[in-house]
């Protein structure tokens, strides 16, 4: 199977920049070797913790920031290398949902002309047309017709995000980013959304890259999980075996620490507790980055940087345990 | 393991006075609270469950009016005290804690000069004797190397950090109950477990009533003995959070239960709540989940809220039950 997107080695440093002449004195190393590969029609989920890295990956996937190495392909062509026509064509395929609506949309503009717009900037439609086009995509989202001549302020959060998604949807992408999408709602809430997600998918054949701190909400829509941690992919596979069968220390953490409904009887699998919390991705530890918060590391994790192990086709641990 | 009745919220109404009109943010809500539970209120955006946080702190902002009911803290209602016996309870006796802990603290002073200005305030002690006391609570909440965060600017720490200092500072004059209002809900979940774990065991240790406020389930369930689900500023639910969780009454909470992604299982679709809540400026009469109710019937929408008791530990506003 030819992955729709695909991720190789992906690199980018931010410089710190200091006094007047903004003299370079170290990098952030946001995103440090990310690899992987989204088949057509999937959902690929990046997990982490803030400063993991998930964001800027998507940024660099959407040419909001240029990497500093690597390199993303994008139905077998070269992402890093377009320009101009191919750029703006490629612009059409990957479009992206954020986490707040109340940002991602201008509050001055009607609902009408939001969505209306990348349909003028990519599409030779006339004017008729587009109308006919808005409320067909207000109708795909599940909003009625009347909310074309609101304004985002006026609508709740829900409805907002359905706004965004149908701008999103408008120019008919193959790949939808999802950054965080329902971060923002309340719970009731985030459930539409998510079910209209999967409905979305399925109906127009798309394929999503997903972004979430919340493990539940990439549990229910991913068929792919990378668990990322401080710029580096620490576990990657298909959801089932990060879920059924995680390996990573991180991983095992990250899944304990999630509150859940549950009985008071069956309290959590082993809990493990990473005691403090996140280095700067500025200056991350030698050797495993997790190694000094990690219950199992030895002298030799302070030392090398492990590679990712192959488990099974799909699943990889960046581990020395393993 | 509980202590007697400490808190006894009754019948509270509160409104809020704004520019497009005046929002009924709780209506007759009622609770009791008894020394050493740890409480859950859950509710979603517009459930009032803030806003009753809030007004048990003694800390409701400017325009909003009590209309009616009492607060009883040991016996005392705290509503009819005048301002200068009220500053005895705010923040001495219940103290709280907020979303974000950035907001909590002044940004142009150190930790240690809000933790020594709380102290000095409340048990007017030297500068010294105080910093002495700032590093102790730091201890006590964990934060590592207390003389660096003294002296450390609420910008120069991490969001789970600050929240620890918040808690310390919070904790400082030795209250009885404390209010948590989402206190982990911009922290991520490596972090936001242990900020629970702390919460928790502090609440043993020094014998604290907690009220934790959430809309988070999973939160409820790990950390609160007794749970109250709020909807558009009445109490819908109440019990011990176990049942509350797996076996809700309340078509309510049975719907929100529904709604939650669960890591631990695999997909089966989430339900959903359709329609959005009632506009608070003018609640419904009778129950105001109606309108989103599968079983809502016609007596729904008129007949005044009532509770059923459900066996000695549950009460439910809803017709289904009782008669």
């Amino acid at each position: 199977m030819e992955a729709l997107l695909k991720v190789h080695e992906l690199v980018k440093y931010f410089p710190i920049k200091k006094g007047l002449f903004g003299k370079v004195v170290g990098y952030v190393r946001a995103v440090d070797g990310v690899s992987f590969e989204v088949p057509g029609g999937t959902v690929f989920a990046l997990v982490g913790e803030s400063g993991s890295g998930k964001t800027t990956v998507l940024k660099c996937i959407l040419r909001l920031e240029e990497p500093t190495s690597g390199d993303i392909f994008f139905n077998g062509r070269k992402v890093t290398e377009l320009r101009g026509r191919d750029l703006k064509q490629y612009r059409r395929s990957v479009q992206a949902v954020f986490q707040n609506p109340y940002l991602s949309l201008n509050p001055r503009m009607k609902v009408r002309d939001i969505i209306a717009e990348p349909l003028k900037i990519h599409t030779d439609m006339s004017n008729k047309e587009i109308q006919k086009k808005v409320l067909e995509l207000l109708a795909l989202v599940g909003l009625p017709e009347a909310v074309a001549n609101q304004h985002p302020p006026s609508l709740s959060g829900g409805q907002a995000q359905r706004v965004a998604i149908a701008r999103a949807l408008s120019i008919e992408p193959k790949l939808l980013l999802l950054d965080e999408p329902t971060s923002a709602l309340d719970v009731s809430v985030q459930a539409q959304i998510l079910n209209l997600l999967l409905e979305l998918k399925e109906k127009l054949k798309l394929t999503y890259v997903l972004v979430t701190h919340d493990l539940s909400v990439a549990r229910y829509m991913s068929d792919y999980i990378a668990v990322m941690y401080l710029g580096k992919i620490m576990e990657i596979g298909k959801t089932d075996e990060i879920f059924d069968d995680p390996k990573h220390p991180y991983t095992l953490a990250l899944l304990s620490s999630i509150p859940e409904p549950r009985p008071r009887a069956d309290k959590p699998r082993k809990r493990i507790v990473l005691p403090g919390e996140p280095p700067s991705p500025a200056n991350p530890p030698s050797g495993c980055r997790l190694s000094n918060r990690c219950p199992y590391a030895t002298r030799e994790c302070m030392v090398t940087e492990p590679g990712l192990v192959k488990l099974s086709e799909t699943h990889y641990v960046r581990c020395i345990r393993v | 393991m509980s202590g007697g009745r400490l808190l006894r919220v009754s019948d509270l109404t509160v409104h809020y006075y704004t520019a497009e009109g005046v929002v009924k943010a709780l209506r007759n809500v009622s609770l009791e609270v008894d020394s050493g539970d740890s409480l859950c209120v859950i509710g979603e955006s517009g459930s009032g469950k803030s806003t009753l946080g809030l007004a048990i702190a003694l800390s409701l902002p400017k325009n909003a009016v009590v209309v009616s009911g009492s607060i009883l803290y040991k016996g005392v209602d705290l509503l009819k005290l005048p301002p200068s016996e009220a500053e005895k309870y705010k923040g001495r006796e219940i103290s709280m804690i907020f979303q974000d802990p950035a907001t909590t603290f002044n940004p142009l002073f150190t930790i240690g000069e809000h933790l020594t200005d709380v102290l000095r305030y409340h048990f007017g002690l030297s500068r010294q004797e105080a910093l002495g006391k700032a590093a102790e609570l730091l201890k006590m909440v964990r934060l590592p190397d207390p003389s660096r965060i003294l002296n450390a600017y609420p910008h120069e720490l991490s969001g789970g950090m600050l929240q620890r200092a918040a808690i310390a500072a919070a904790l400082a004059p030795r209250p009885k109950v404390l209010i948590a209002d989402e206190p982990t809900t911009m922290l991520d979940v490596v972090t936001q477990a242990q900020i629970l774990d702390l919460l928790d065991s502090l609440r043993r240790d020094l014998d604290l009533t907690l009220i934790l406020i959430t809309h988070n389930l999973g939160i409820a369930s790990e950390v609160c003995n007794k749970t109250v689900v709020m909807y558009a500023g009445v109490v819908v639910e109440e019990g011990p959070t176990e049942d509350v969780i797996l076996n809700p009454l309340h078509p309510y909470t049975a719907k929100l239960v529904k709604a939650v992604p669960v890591a631990s299982k695999t997909r089966g679709k989430l339900s959903y709540i359709p329609g959005a809540l009632p506009d608070l400026r003018n609640p419904p009469m009778g129950c105001p989940f109606a309108d989103r109710c599968e079983h809502a019937s016609s007596k729904c929408r008129t007949a005044p809220l009532k509770y059923a008791h459900v066996g000695h530990t549950r009460r439910v506003a809803c017709v289904l039950y009782g008669e």
